[in-house]
């Protein structure tokens, strides 16, 4: 079974090495014969810890970094792909505690799913609203709307009328 | 980065699929500077005529914008970030550093490695941010944007 890797594509990981980090993680693998999925996520906002690589474990995701291109070997060696002691593990993604203070709403599946995967993001609530939308008529809409009080959509209501 | 020398003609390729653009001028500045890495000064007039602007219109933008270059392009150009937090994290040092190293003077004209001062990249976390020929570099040292 192929192991998912994330390795943000995020331009301030970039500038510190992600996109090295991400090449060198596939050459290693390829060496070691090892099946594993790099997909390039949105960061997740922890700069400092960037290039953060994390596994995808039965345990969950585990966190590693920051990950600079010249440790990917002793990543492998330490079996970071079964969660593996190493001087960057960082545990469990979500136990990290500047993670766990945090309430996210408008990134809230950035740097947690494959942006380009339309399943990842319905699996994480996308498409909910508009899903619903397609059901309601359109007064049904209208009406949703002015009575969630969210400000500067009143011109709908106009162009209906 | 290699780019053909300046031409009248090839220029005027250049502009015409921008001759129904909305604020035509930053847009043709820039195609021009794609195209020959510099804005030739007879672009000016010929930017200014294209778009029935006045050349002090085109000059304005020309001036205004630092990334808009009216030499030819350095074989490398080296920007690096001398805004605040960038500053509080070295950048002066690094600057110092690098026109040591290279023996060039920030923010002057050179034919093969410019180093020129920018005002933030957007990477504060990651300072001292910089940009080596159009890739932003993190934590930036001597060593990673000369090599």
């Amino acid at each position: 079974m192929s192991t998912i890797i994330y390795v943000p594509n995020d331009s301030a990981a970039i500038s510190i090495g992600a996109d090295q980090v991400a090449a060198r993680i596939a050459q290693e693998a390829v060496k070691r014969s090892l099946d594993v999925t790099i997909i390039r996520n949105g960061t997740r906002g922890a700069l400092w810890l960037e290039t953060l690589v994390e596994v995808v474990t039965p345990q969950g995701r585990v966190a590693y970094g920051p990950v600079q291109p010249e440790d990917v070997s002793s990543l492998f060696d330490a079996d970071f792909l079964n969660a593996g002691a190493h001087p960057l593990a960082l545990g469990a993604t979500d136990d990290i505690e500047w993670f766990k203070e945090q309430d996210r709403v408008t990134y809230k599946r950035v740097g947690i799913i494959d942006p380009l995967s339309l399943k990842d993001y319905e699996s994480h609530g996308g498409l909910i609203g508009l899903r619903k939308a397609v059901t309601l008529s359109g007064a049904e809409i209208v009406s949703e709307v002015t009575a969630s009080g969210l400000r500067g959509r009143g011109s709908w209501l106009s162009c209906r009328n | 980065m290699s780019h053909p020398s300046w031409s009248i003609e090839e220029a005027t390729r250049v502009l015409t699929p921008l001759k129904n653009v909305q604020g035509p001028v930053l847009i043709a500045l820039q195609a021009v500077q794609e195209r020959f890495g510099y804005v030739h000064e007879e672009a000016v007039t010929l930017i200014a005529e294209t778009f029935n602007v006045s050349r002090a219109d085109v000059h304005g933008v020309l001036t205004y914008y630092h990334d808009l270059r009216t030499s030819p392009a350095p074989t490398r150009c080296i920007q690096i970030c001398v805004a605040e937090a960038c500053q509080s994290v070295g950048s002066r040092e690094l600057v110092a550093a690098v026109e040591k190293k290279l023996g060039k003077k920030i923010d002057e004209t050179y034919a093969d490695v410019e180093i020129k001062s920018a005002y933030c990249f957007g990477n504060c976390a990651l300072g001292p941010a910089a940009m080596v020929d159009g890739e932003l570099v993190g934590r930036a040292s001597v060593e990673k944007v000369t090599a």
